[in-house]
C-alpha cells in the first residue's frame, strides 16, 4: 500500500538516523538532493526532531566559527544588497498618449504573436495604467504560464533604470519559499537573477544596478521561478518555473537614447 | 563574542524583522567580515565568497523575524545561512586547495583561543568542544574539521587522506557519534 499523503516518513523518525543526518547536514556532507530533502522535511513541519538535531549540531561546532579570521567584503556587496532590497517609490503620472506611442511602436517589432491575445491586453492595460517616471520605458515583458496565461508584466524605464513589476496573478506559496525573477542572457543564454519578488503585494519598483542594467540590456526573455525564502542559493532556478516572457526593447526609448 | 555584542546583535536582529533599514546596516558593518571569512574559507574564491554573503544577507533580512533567541547565539544563526550557501555553491567552484596550504589553513584555525574575561563562557565551550575533538582519532578530528571549515566533501577528503571514500564516511559517521557522546546532549 502506498504512503499516505502527509504522514511522516518512520526513517525520519529513529533517532540514530536523525542525528546521522543532522550532523552530516552540518558537516557539508550530503548531495545537493539530499540538503534539498532535508530542507523541505524540515518546512513541512512534520520532523521536530530532525530540525532540533540540526540546530544542536549547529550550536555545537559553533565555537569553531571564532577562530575563522575575517575577510573584508567588497565595496560592492554592500551596494548590491542595497540595490536588491530596495523599496517602492512613488511615481508620477505620464502622458498616456506617449505610452500608447511606446506600445504601438512594439507591434512594429512583429512581437504580437509570441504572446497570447489575454497578454496583449494586460500588456495594453499595464501601459495605460502604468504609473510612469519621467523617463521613457525601455524594456517590458509579458511572463506567462504554460497556459498562455499572463501573470506577471515586468518594464524597465530607460535612464532612471529602475525596474517595474505589476503582479497579475502568482500562486500562493510556503512561507519557507520565495519568488525569484530570472533573466536569460542573448549572449550566452544564461540565467542570472534579478532577485526575489515580494509576496503579496501587485506592484514593486527597484533600482537596478549597473550589472544589472547590462543583464537587461542583454536580455532574450524572464522567468519567474519557486525558490526557498532568501531566493536559490546556487545561482540558477528551481525546477518549479511558473512563468516565461520575452523581453522586449521599445523603440521609443530607443529612439530617445 | 562576548554576552554584550551578542545581545547588541540580538536588538539588531531584532529590529531588521521590524524592516529597520538603518538596524541591517550595522548589523552588516558588524558581522560582513565574519561572514565572508566563513564564506571564503569554503570556496576559496573571494568573488563567490562576496555573492554568497549578498545573499546570505538578503536572507537574513527576510527572515529577520524568524530568529529565535532562546535557541540560537545570533552568529551561530547567521553562519549556518552563509554556511549552507557556501556548501550549495562549491559543485560549481573549481577550487585548488593545495595539501600544504590544507595543512597551514588547519594549523590557523585549530589554535585555542586565549580566553577573555569578557568572553569565559564562549571560552569554556570552545574548550569543551576543543577536549572533544582531541580525544577524536587524528583522521576522524581532521576529517571533520576539513569538512567543517573547508566544506570539503567526502571524494575530496579521500583524495587528499589518499584512503577509500567508505573509510572516510566511516570517519566522519564515527567522529560524529563521539562527538556528541563527548559533548551530551
Amino acid at each position: 500500500m502506498s504512503r499516505k499523503l502527509n504522514s511522516p516518513i518512520q526513517r525520519y523518525q529513529s533517532e540514530i538516523v536523525i542525528d546521522h543526518i543532522a550532523s552530516q547536514y552540518v558537516l557539508g556532507q550530503l548531495s545537493e538532493l539530499c540538503r534539498r530533502r532535508v530542507r523541505s522535511l524540515m518546512r513541512s513541519g512534520d520532523y521536530p526532531q530532525l530540525s532540533k538535531a540540526i540546530k544542536n549540531w549547529e550550536v555545537k561546532l559553533s565555537p569553531l566559527n571564532e577562530k575563522i579570521p575575517e575577510l573584508a567584503p567588497l565595496p560592492e556587496t554592500w551596494t548590491n544588497i542595497q540595490s536588491r532590497l530596495s523599496m517602492i517609490d512613488d511615481v508620477t503620472d505620464e502622458s498616456k498618449d506617449s505610452v500608447i506611442g511606446r506600445w504601438l511602436s512594439i507591434a512594429k517589432d512583429n512581437w504580437f504573436g509570441a504572446v497570447s491575445f489575454a497578454s496583449c491586453m494586460v500588456l495594453i492595460a499595464f501601459l495605460l495604467q502604468s504609473p510612469t517616471q519621467n523617463d521613457p520605458l525601455s524594456y517590458v515583458a509579458v511572463l506567462q504560464d504554460e497556459q498562455n496565461s499572463p501573470k506577471l508584466v515586468a518594464a524597465t524605464y530607460g535612464d532612471s533604470r529602475r525596474l517595474v513589476l505589476d503582479i497579475i496573478d502568482l500562486p500562493e506559496i510556503d512561507q519557507e519559499e520565495s519568488f525569484e525573477l530570472w533573466v536569460a542572457s542573448k549572449t550566452d543564454n544564461q540565467l542570472r537573477s534579478l532577485g526575489e519578488i515580494p509576496i503579496n503585494t501587485s506592484a514593486f519598483e527597484r533600482q537596478l544596478s549597473d550589472a544589472e542594467w547590462r543583464l537587461i540590456v542583454d536580455s532574450s526573455y524572464l522567468i519567474v521561478s519557486v525558490e526557498e525564502a532568501g531566493g536559490s542559493a546556487i545561482g540558477e532556478p528551481s525546477d518549479e518555473i511558473l512563468s516565461r516572457g520575452l523581453c522586449v526593447r521599445l523603440s521609443a526609448w530607443e529612439e530617445s537614447s | 563574542m562576548n554576552a554584550d555584542e551578542s545581545q547588541y546583535l540580538r536588538q539588531l536582529l531584532s529590529r531588521c524583522a521590524l524592516k529597520d533599514q538603518q538596524a541591517f546596516a550595522e548589523l552588516y558593518q558588524k558581522v560582513a567580515g565574519k561572514l565572508n571569512g566563513v564564506a571564503y574559507l569554503i570556496l576559496h574564491n573571494v568573488e563567490s565568497a562576496n555573492e554568497v554573503l549578498q545573499e546570505g544577507f538578503i536572507q537574513i533580512w527576510n527572515n529577520a523575524g524568524e530568529y529565535r533567541s532562546d535557541a540560537y547565539e545570533p552568529m551561530t544563526w547567521m553562519t549556518a545561512i552563509v554556511r549552507y550557501r557556501a556548501y550549495d555553491r562549491i559543485k560549481y567552484e573549481k577550487r585548488r586547495i593545495e595539501g600544504a596550504a590544507i595543512k597551514s589553513m588547519l594549523q590557523d584555525v585549530d589554535q585555542i583561543e586565549n580566553c577573555r574575561p569578557s568572553a569565559i563562557q564562549m571560552c569554556e565551550i570552545n574548550q569543551e568542544l576543543n577536549h572533544c575533538l582531541s580525544i577524536l582519532d587524528e583522521y576522524q578530528h581532521e576529517a571533520i574539521l576539513l569538512a567543517y571549515y573547508f566544506g570539503f566533501s567526502r571524494e575530496e577528503l579521500s583524495g587528499h587522506f589518499e584512503r577509500p571514500v567508505n573509510t572516510v564516511k566511516s570517519w566522519l559517521r564515527r567522529g560524529a557519534e563521539r562527538l556528541k557522546a563527548c559533548l551530551g546532549n
